[in-house]
C-alpha cells in the first residue's frame, strides 16, 4: 500500500474561470480555499493533511457519521458561499487528488464536459422538497356492532375508506409535485429517505429536487407555500431546503439537455 | 404555519447532505485517489450505522417562510 502523502488536495467544485471570484476564507479542517486556473474552468480546492483527509482516512471513517458530518458540512459551506454569486458544479465526495498537478490534469481533460454542464445549469440552483404525512384524517366514531355481519360491514367500510384515503393522498402528492415541477426547469423524484437515517417517524411521501432559475426563486417558494396550504388539510406537511448547488442535475450537460425544456 | 424552510447551509439533516454530497454531484473517473468502489463502501458503511439520525449543527428551527419568500 502507498504511503499516505503529507498533503492531499480536497476539491469542492468547478467554476468558470473569472478573476473576480471571491472564495471563502476557510474550508475542510480550517484549511484555506483557493482556485486552480486551468484555462476556461477553475477548480475550487484546499490543501489538507493527508493523514486527516487522505484515502486511508476516508476508509477508516467510512462508518463514522460524526467525521463525515463534519467534512460534509465544511464542504457544503464552501459551496454554499460560492453559489450565492456564481454557478458552481459540485464534485461528488470524496473528490481527492494527490496534488495540484493532478487536479489541473483532471480539469483540463474534462473542460469540454464542465463547460457544457456549467452552460446548461447557468443561473439555476437546486431546491429540495420533502412531504411528510403527519396526521391521518380523523376516523368517524363507529357504532358498536350489533352482530357479526354488522361488524364485518363496518370493517369493510373502514378498509375502503382507508383505501380511498390512500388513493386520494397519492393524487395529492402527484399534483403537488406537478405544480412544483411546473415552476422548475427540471425536477427529479428521489427515493424517500429511510426513517432510520432521517430520524423522522412520519412517513415521507415525496423526496424531490427541483432545478430553479435564480430569478424564479420567489415564484417557486410561493408555489411551495401554495402547495403546503393545500396539503395541510390532509395532514401533509411540506419542508423545503435550499438553495443547494445543483447536485441532482449535473448530468444535464452530458446527455439530457433539452433546449425545449429551458424556460426563459 | 405551513412550510418548514431550512437553509441548506446550516441545520440540515446529515442524510440530506450525504444524499447530495455522496449520492449526487459530478463524478470524474480516472485520477481520483479513492476509487468509486471505495466511495460506495463509505456510503454503504454510513447508511448502515447512521442511526439514529445525526443532525448537523443545532436543532432544526422551523419557521414559516415570509410571504413572498425572501430568498436568503
Amino acid at each position: 500500500m502507498d504511503v499516505e502523502p503529507a498533503t492531499v488536495i480536497h476539491a469542492y467544485g468547478v467554476v468558470c474561470t473569472d478573476a473576480a471570484i471571491d472564495v471563502p476564507a476557510t474550508g475542510i479542517g480550517g484549511a484555506g480555499v483557493a482556485l486552480l486556473d486551468a484555462g476556461p474552468v477553475s477548480g475550487v480546492f484546499s490543501i489538507v493533511p493527508g493523514a486527516s483527509y487522505g484515502a486511508a482516512a476516508w476508509e477508516e471513517h467510512a462508518e463514522d457519521p460524526a467525521w463525515l458530518a463534519q467534512v460534509a458540512t465544511e464542504h457544503q459551506r464552501v459551496l454554499n458561499d460560492l453559489v450565492r454569486d456564481i454557478d458552481v458544479l459540485p464534485l461528488r465526495l470524496p473528490a481527492m487528488y494527490r496534488d495540484e498537478v493532478q487536479l489541473h490534469q483532471m480539469l483540463e481533460a474534462e473542460t469540454p464536459l464542465f463547460l457544457a454542464v456549467l452552460q446548461a445549469l447557468h443561473d439555476h440552483l437546486e431546491w429540495s422538497v420533502h412531504l411528510y404525512l403527519v396526521g391521518e384524517p380523523e376516523e368517524s366514531t363507529v357504532e358498536r356492532p350489533a352482530s357479526g355481519s354488522e361488524y364485518l360491514r363496518q370493517r369493510i367500510d373502514a378498509l375502503s375508506r382507508r383505501d380511498s384515503a390512500r388513493g386520494n393522498r397519492e393524487r395529492l402528492v402527484r399534483d403537488a409535485y406537478a405544480s412544483l415541477a411546473d415552476l422548475s426547469r427540471q425536477s427529479v423524484v428521489n427515493q424517500p429517505q429511510d426513517s432510520t437515517l432521517s430520524g423522522r417517524r412520519e412517513p415521507m411521501l415525496l423526496n424531490s429536487a427541483h432545478l430553479v432559475c435564480r430569478r424564479h426563486e420567489r415564484l417557486f417558494l410561493a408555489g411551495v407555500e401554495e402547495v403546503a396550504a393545500r396539503l395541510a388539510r390532509d395532514g401533509i406537511t411540506v419542508e423545503v431546503s435550499g438553495p443547494w448547488p445543483p447536485y441532482n442535475f449535473v448530468e444535464l450537460g452530458t446527455d439530457r439537455v433539452d433546449p425545449a425544456e429551458a424556460r426563459p | 404555519m405551513t412550510v418548514d424552510r431550512i437553509p441548506s447551509g446550516e441545520q440540515v439533516a446529515l442524510v440530506d447532505l450525504v444524499d447530495r454530497l455522496i449520492g449526487g454531484g459530478v463524478v470524474v473517473t480516472g485520477d481520483v485517489v479513492l476509487s468509486l468502489a471505495g466511495v460506495d463502501l463509505v456510503y454503504l458503511g454510513l447508511r448502515l450505522v447512521l442511526a439514529p439520525a445525526h443532525r448537523v449543527g443545532p436543532a432544526v428551527v422551523t419557521s414559516p417562510t415570509p410571504a413572498g419568500g425572501a430568498v436568503r
